[in-house]
């Protein structure tokens, strides 16, 4: 799979977290980007559209990341989507929080460029 | 760890300034502006707020809650806040940079400071639960804090201009 072939998904409440978010995925030569405000646009959108890897934040409005990620993971189309949680809960406690609910991979906030590839590399094996 | 002072007058009480409480969150803006937005930052001074008058035309306020409740506040003057966002966002021309990311770019660095502060309180009486920040951009305005709890003051300089850093946050009390 080349990087212009993978389809991802950024969840954040901030639209400056998903612009910061989407350069990072630009510079790694990836184009099909799509975005949701928050847990339930998120949903609504897989319902109909596959992607190859999910950046979830964790504080949302009306469905936070954590909730998301149970929730996807309980639906055949979306249990197995990679989901890298990108947020400030940076807690031990947090992560693996994130992690038992289904969470393939963790960043916190705030990263440098080269940690948000590192670790899209990482969770999709490039 | 940071020097600070060990208290500071407040209507002529002394009122102690716990060095655990404002260290997480001078750190979080050093390291949020340092690796968001590659901009170094100094600490300048730290000291109790008298009123609620507020230092620059932009705030980003954020309600904490949870088993410590306060607030805290970043102000920047406009000129400092174009320059930081236009760096976060990297938006290569200042000029045009607008109010909406302003208020998306001001609101998100509060955001991970607030974050990196609650991390390094965890397991602390001042721990407590991240809201969604509020950007507020006007003149002469006034933002209100619990009179009971200590508003700590940390002004920062970057790019040769300075902003201000407000926490107010009472700890959790331990029951009897």
């Amino acid at each position: 799979m080349g990087m212009s072939d993978i389809k991802v998904l950024i969840v954040d409440g901030s639209s400056a977290m998903r612009r910061i978010i989407g350069k990072v995925l630009k510079n790694m030569g990836i184009t099909e980007i799509l975005q949701a405000a928050d847990g339930v646009d998120a949903i609504s959108l897989l319902s109909d559209t596959s992607v190859d890897l999910i950046l979830a934040d964790w504080n949302m409005p009306r469905m936070n990341g954590l909730r998301m990620v149970k929730k996807l993971r309980e639906k055949k189309g979306t249990a197995s989507i990679p989901i890298i949680m990108v947020t400030t809960e940076a807690e031990r406690s947090s992560v693996v929080e994130a992690i038992k609910a289904g969470a393939n991979n963790y960043l916190a906030k705030p990263f440098t460029p080269d940690a948000l590839t590192k670790k899209i590399k990482e969770t999709l094996h490039l | 760890m940071e020097n600070v002072d060990s208290s500071s007058k407040q209507g002529g009480r002394r009122v102690p300034l716990d060095v655990r409480l404002i260290n997480p969150f001078i750190s979080g803006t050093k390291e949020v502006f340092e690796v968001m937005a590659g901009i170094p930052v100094k600490r300048k001074s730290l000291s109790l707020k008298k009123d609620y008058k507020m230092f620059g035309e932009i705030s980003g306020i954020m309600g904490l809650t949870g088993e410590a409740v306060g607030s805290i506040i970043i102000s920047f003057p406009k000129k400092l806040a174009d320059n930081v966002v236009s760096k976060f966002l990297g938006i290569e021309n200042v000029e045009s940079i607008n109010e909406d990311d302003i208020r998306d770019g001001v609101g998100e660095i509060l955001n991970m400071i607030a974050g990196k502060a609650k991390t390094l309180l965890a397991s602390t009486e001042y721990y407590f639960k991240l809201s969604i920040p509020t950007v507020i951009i006007g003149q002469n305005y006034e933002i209100s804090h619990s009179k009971d709890t200590p508003c700590m003051v940390v002004i920062f300089e970057a790019t040769n201009l300075q902003f201000v850093l407000q926490v107010s946050l009472a700890p959790h009390k331990k029951q009897e």
